[in-house]
């Protein structure tokens, strides 16, 4: 009789121990499945809220006085050739989501009301080759403006005000939004498009600076240097105009929102993957103890130590293949119905990545063998006389 | 005179076996062979070395010291699968404790011995009386008829030796007569036995019976 059939009809015979053994494995491995899967939306949406945080690299032209931009609030009217943008991506550059700039004062003008306000021409964000496209800036349309609400109180209008238009040096725009008060200089800010401001202020490809994300982290690992280095390193070999500024607190903040959240879940993961095991390997025990005398039984019919071995490992596999199976299916069911709850922006885009649930899946059955390997041999290896002899 | 190639012959068997009150030498030196066509009883009270001397003829516990020879061959300096091999071919095994595979029919547990078919395993199942249970799981059957089963297992491959250790234990009168007139009749077809049992019917059915001595040294390890 081959070894499947045995261990088929023992699992069967005993499908009280083995059915606890299938739920058991069905349990974490789905536990598993639902947090890797989760794991790489919480990542997607990590990563999302991480570049909300903001901008955390400054790239101004070489002739701007740090301290007299810093005294003016971060503004400088220097301004660089807007091809280092296309240099950077050309370069792949360790950075992302570049916004190019071009920053001027201006008067702006509505009825008698009349301010002199930081105009800001902006471009949509771009993304480098191979990194996340989703923009963290979205394009103004053309020959319109944003409003900052500081600046628009100061103008005397308000959000409920609708179709007007300001004058900007002179020139109308038509206000398309008055963004919400965020607590920064963008609340006294005219956004409008980056070619508008270009040719409103006579400044054609030209730019005050950009703004960027840092995704130094390869970098960093393969050579070991810090960010700031390898940024620095990376634009004196694209351009000698421009001078890289790097908001350090912004980008510690995000680094470490990366590292906790990954190793916490990383933790998590791998006491469950213990926890797999230590149950594979108990309950394999428990049965190598219910099956005694049929070990006895068996060697005394010339089954030796690896065909017995191989009875046990048989079914740990086959119970563990059913038990995951049914884990993985169910985590991933898990995941698709709670991402819209657990991830307010991806959840809609999310998707159950199949590839990293089968790898769990996968490792699980050879954790499940290797698990019930040790309770295998030693079931194999038990003294034939311990098993039937009573000292008579 | 006729002088029969013994099927089992052990040699200056002694095991010792070692408790927490020190160590108990329970057979010292031990010689006894076993011809073919022969059927031998051994007998002596508990912790007499009955089923040590079975186990370790069997090659089923490796002696302290001394030699156990099986059709030839020293089963204890053959490999591990060498003499699992060896045992499945010569040897049947019939013992008090040594149950039958719980998920298995009769008819599949009998075929579990080496080469038996399920022609040949219905036939001796159908000798021992159990011919409208072969296909019954042993829990349905009573002692009686899984001990039957169990006979039928370690006959059907035609082992040159049987070893059985109180295979009446428990049994009632009936199936007791049964179990000793199949072995007898093997015995009778050429085949050796070596039965321990309390039985007092034993002595009638044995050529000869060994008596083992139950007061075994003790001494502090």
């Amino acid at each position: 009789m081959s070894p499947v059939v045995l261990a088929v009809r023992e699992i069967l015979h005993r499908w009280k121990s083995s059915a606890l053994n299938v739920i058991v494995v069905a349990a974490v491995t789905g536990s598993l499945v639902y947090f890797s899967v989760n794991n790489f939306g919480f990542q997607k949406e990590l990563g999302r809220n991480a570049r909300d945080i903001g901008s955390n690299v400054v790239i101004l032209p070489i002739e701007v006085d740090q301290f007299a931009y810093h005294t003016a609030g971060g503004f400088a009217v220097e301004t660089m050739p807007s091809v280092i943008v296309e240099q950077i991506v050309e370069y792949k550059a360790s950075l992302n989501h570049l916004i190019p700039m071009l920053e001027r004062q201006a008067v702006c003008e509505f009825g008698n009301n009349r301010v002199q306000a930081r105009v800001v021409g902006i471009s949509a964000s771009i993304a480098l080759p191979g990194r996340p496209k989703s923009p963290m800036q979205k394009a103004i349309k053309k020959d319109t403006v944003q409003l900052g609400s500081a600046l628009a109180e100061k103008l005397g209008v308000s959000r409920d005000t609708r179709e007007f238009s300001v004058a900007i040096q002179g020139q109308s725009f038509v206000v398309s939004r008055i963004n919400k008060c965020n607590g920064t200089w963008q609340d006294a800010v005219a956004f409008m498009e980056l070619a508008a401001a270009q040719s409103l202020f006579n400044a054609e490809e030209q730019i005050s600076r950009i703004e960027a994300i840092e995704c130094t982290q390869e970098q960093c690992e393969q050579t070991g240097l810090k960010s700031d280095v390898v940024l620095a390193a990376e634009l004196a070999r694209i351009t000698d105009q421009a001078v890289l500024l790097r908001r350090e607190d912004i980008a510690e903040a995000r680094s470490k929102l990366r590292i906790i959240s990954r190793e916490n879940l990383g933790l998590l993961q791998n006491m469950l993957w213990a926890v797999l095991a230590i149950s594979i390997m108990g309950l394999s025990s428990l049965n190598s103890i219910q099956r005694k005398s049929e070990i006895g039984v068996l060697q005394s019919v010339g089954f030796g130590q690896s065909r017995v071995a191989v009875l046990f490992l048989l079914r740990s596999v086959l119970l563990t293949l059913l038990g995951a199976t049914i884990g993985v299916a169910l985590g991933a069911t898990l995941c698709y119905w709670q991402s819209l709850e657990l991830f307010d922006s991806t959840g809609k885009k999310f998707s159950v990545d199949w590839a990293a649930a089968g790898l769990v899946g996968l490792i699980a059955i050879l954790m499940g063998a290797v698990a019930a390997l040790l309770p295998a041999m030693l079931a194999a290896m038990k003294n034939p006389a311990e098993l039937i002899g009573r000292e008579s | 005179m006729l002088v029969r190639t013994p099927i089992l012959e052990v040699k200056q068997l002694t095991q010792v076996y070692s408790t927490s009150r020190g160590t108990i030498k329970v057979l010292d030196d031990f010689n006894f062979s076993i011809a073919p066509s022969e059927f031998v009883a051994v007998s002596g009270a508990s912790g007499s070395g009955k089923t040590t001397l079975l186990l370790a003829g069997g090659g089923m516990l490796k002696p302290t010291s001394g030699n156990v020879v099986l059709a030839g061959h020293d089963l204890f300096e053959l490999s591990p699968i060498a003499r699992s091999n060896h045992r499945a071919c010569h040897l049947g095994f019939l013992f008090q404790t040594l149950e039958l595979v719980p998920y298995l029919s009769l008819l599949e547990n009998v075929r579990l011995s080496r080469g038996v078919t399920s022609e040949i395993a219905a036939e001796w199942l159908e000798k021992l009386g159990l011919n409208d249970r072969m296909h019954h799981k042993p829990e349905l059957l009573s002692h009686g008829q899984r001990q039957r089963a169990a006979l039928a297992r370690a006959l059907a491959h035609q082992p040159s030796l049987i070893i059985a250790d109180e295979p009446t234990g428990n049994l009632d009168e009936v199936n007791s007569q049964i179990v000793f007139q199949t072995l007898q009749e093997y015995k009778e077809k050429g085949g050796a036995v070596l039965v321990a049992s309390h039985d007092p019917q034993i002595a009638s059915w044995a050529d000869r019976v060994i008596r083992l001595d139950a007061n075994k040294d003790e001494s502090e390890l």
